[in-house]
C-alpha cells in the first residue's frame, strides 16, 4: 500500500473528510462484515488496496496434539503469492495429513479443482483423531504440497488454492 | 441376521444426554461416514447412528473391520464438545471398558491398547474412530464411532483372530448388544458433561484412562509409515502421548501410528 502524496490532496477549505487511516479503518471494517477478501480502490493517483485474510480454515478446537498443549485454534489460510494471489490452507495441528478419508476412496480435492467455501480438502490426523480441514475460500486447487501420511507441523501449508 | 431391540433402546435412551434422536437401519454402509452427514444436516447432539452391519465400516485410514452382520455393536455418537476432541478418545475407550464390565466381563481381563483399542484376554474387540468437522456456523462436531465385536467367532479369519476376537469367543458365551449399547452411552454421557463442567476432568479422565493401559510397561514397536520405533512403552504425557524409551535410552514421545507389541 503506497501514501506518497497524500498531504498534498486535501484543499483545507473544503470540509474536512476522514484522515487517510480513517478512510483505511472504514473500508477494513467494512470488509471484514463481508466476504470480500481483496478491494482496489484508485483516486487521483492514490491506490488502495486492502486485503483480508479469510478467517478460521480450520476446526474451532481440533484435536491438539500433546506437543501443542491444548486445544489448536484454527490457522488463517496465508497469503503466500502475491503475485499470483494464493492463499494457503494451513495445518492448524502438528499431525498426519491424508488427502482421503480412506485409501480406497478418491482423495478430497486435487490440483486444478474447484473449490468451495466449506468443502473438505484434507484430514489431519493427531492423537488418533481424524480432523476433517475445510477451505473458507472458493477457487481453484493449484498446490497439495504434503505427501499423502506425511507429518505436518502446525502452521504448514496443505492445499494452496488460487482464489475465484 | 438379528437385529437390534429399537424398543429395548428407547426404554433406556437418551442417558446423560446421548441416545435420541436415533438414526438406525438394519444396513448402513458406515455409520461414521452417515453421521457426518447428519451433522451438515444439522444433527441435535446426543444424536446416534446404529446399525446391525455395516459392510463399508472403517477403522484407522480404511483398515478393514470384519463384517459379521447382527452380532457387532455398530454406533457412532454425535457430539459437539466445548475440549479438545482428543479427550473423547480416551472417554470413549474407558466408556467401551465400563460397557464391558457392566455385562459381566471380568475387569482383569478387560485392558486398552494405547491409545484406544479395547482388549479382552490381549485381543482387541472394540475400536474407536474419532472424526471431527466443523459446522457452516464454524462450530466442532467430532463423531465418535464404535465398533464391538460381541457374538460370533472370528475362527473363518485365523490371521486376524491373532490380534483381536469377539466375546463370544473370549468368554465362551453371548451376550446381548442393548445393555452395553446403553452402558456405553451411559459412561461415555458422563465423562462429556464432566469434561464440559470441570477442568480437572481432564486429567482425572487421563489418569483413568492411564491405568487401564495395557501397553504400558511392555516392549512396544510403532509403525509410522515406513519406519518402525520400537521401545518400552513408558508412559504417557498429560495428554495421552504415548511416551517409548528407545535401546539408546532417549525417549520418544508418539502421537499417531499402529501400536503394537514387540
Amino acid at each position: 500500500m503506497r501514501s506518497d502524496g497524500v498531504s498534498n490532496r486535501r484543499d483545507p477549505w473544503e470540509p474536512e473528510e476522514p484522515s487517510l487511516v480513517e478512510q483505511i479503518t472504514q473500508l477494513s471494517d467494512a470488509m471484514a462484515g463481508s466476504s470480500v477478501t481483496e478491494l482496489e480502490i484508485e483516486e487521483e493517483g492514490l491506490k488502495i488496496r486492502l486485503q483480508r485474510r479469510p478467517m478460521q480454515v480450520v476446526p474451532v478446537a481440533p484435536s491438539a496434539a500433546p506437543a501443542t498443549s491444548g486445544a489448536a485454534k484454527g490457522t488463517p489460510a496465508q497469503a503466500d503469492d502475491a503475485a499470483e494471489m494464493t492463499l494457503a490452507v494451513l495445518a492448524p495441528l502438528t499431525g498426519v495429513f491424508y488427502t482421503a478419508s480412506s485409501p480406497s476412496v478418491p482423495p478430497f480435492v486435487q490440483v486444478g479443482q474447484q473449490v468451495h467455501p466449506g468443502q473438505v480438502v484434507c484430514i489431519v490426523e493427531a492423537m488418533k483423531v481424524f480432523n476433517e480441514i475445510k477451505t473458507e475460500i472458493g477457487g481453484t486447487v493449484v498446490a497439495i504440497p504434503p505427501k499423502n501420511g506425511q507429518l505436518v507441523k502446525k502452521g504448514d501449508p496443505l492445499v494452496r488454492i488460487r482464489p475465484s | 441376521m438379528e437385529h437390534l431391540d429399537l424398543a429395548l433402546l428407547a426404554q433406556a435412551l437418551p442417558v446423560n444426554g446421548l441416545g435420541f434422536p436415533r438414526i438406525y437401519a438394519p444396513e448402513i454402509p458406515s455409520t461414521n461416514t452417515l453421521a457426518l452427514q447428519k451433522v451438515d444436516e444439522g444433527a441435535a447432539p446426543g444424536t446416534i447412528v446404529l446399525t446391525d452391519a455395516q459392510p463399508a465400516g472403517r477403522g484407522r485410514q480404511g483398515r478393514a473391520w470384519v463384517t459379521l452382520p447382527g452380532q457387532q455393536i455398530l454406533l457412532s455418537v454425535i457430539a459437539y464438545p466445548s475440549f479438545a476432541p482428543h479427550w473423547l478418545v480416551m472417554g470413549a475407550a474407558l466408556a467401551a471398558v465400563t460397557a464391558l464390565e457392566s455385562v459381566g466381563v471380568p475387569a482383569e481381563c478387560v485392558g486398552l491398547k494405547w491409545p484406544n483399542d479395547v482388549l479382552v484376554d490381549g485381543r482387541k474387540v472394540a475400536g474407536i474412530l474419532i472424526e471431527t468437522t466443523t459446522t457452516a456456523a464454524g462450530r466442532l462436531a467430532a463423531v465418535i464411532g464404535m465398533g464391538m465385536n460381541v457374538n460370533g467367532s472370528l475362527a473363518p479369519w485365523p490371521e486376524i483372530a491373532q490380534r483381536a476376537t469377539t466375546l463370544a469367543d473370549a468368554l465362551g458365551r453371548d451376550f446381548a448388544r442393548e445393555p452395553i449399547i446403553i452402558a456405553y452411552l451411559r459412561d461415555l454421557g458422563a465423562t462429556m458433561m464432566d469434561l464440559a463442567a470441570r477442568p480437572a476432568a481432564a486429567r482425572e479422565l487421563r489418569d483413568r484412562w492411564r491405568a487401564r493401559l495395557a501397553t504400558l510397561g511392555h516392549p512396544t514397536s510403532v509403525h509410522q509409515g515406513a519406519n518402525r520405533i520400537a521401545g518400552i512403552a513408558e508412559d504417557v504425557t498429560a495428554d495421552g502421548a504415548l511416551v517409548l524409551r528407545l535401546a539408546d535410552g532417549t525417549q520418544r514421545v508418539i502421537t499417531w501410528g499402529d501400536v503394537e507389541s514387540a
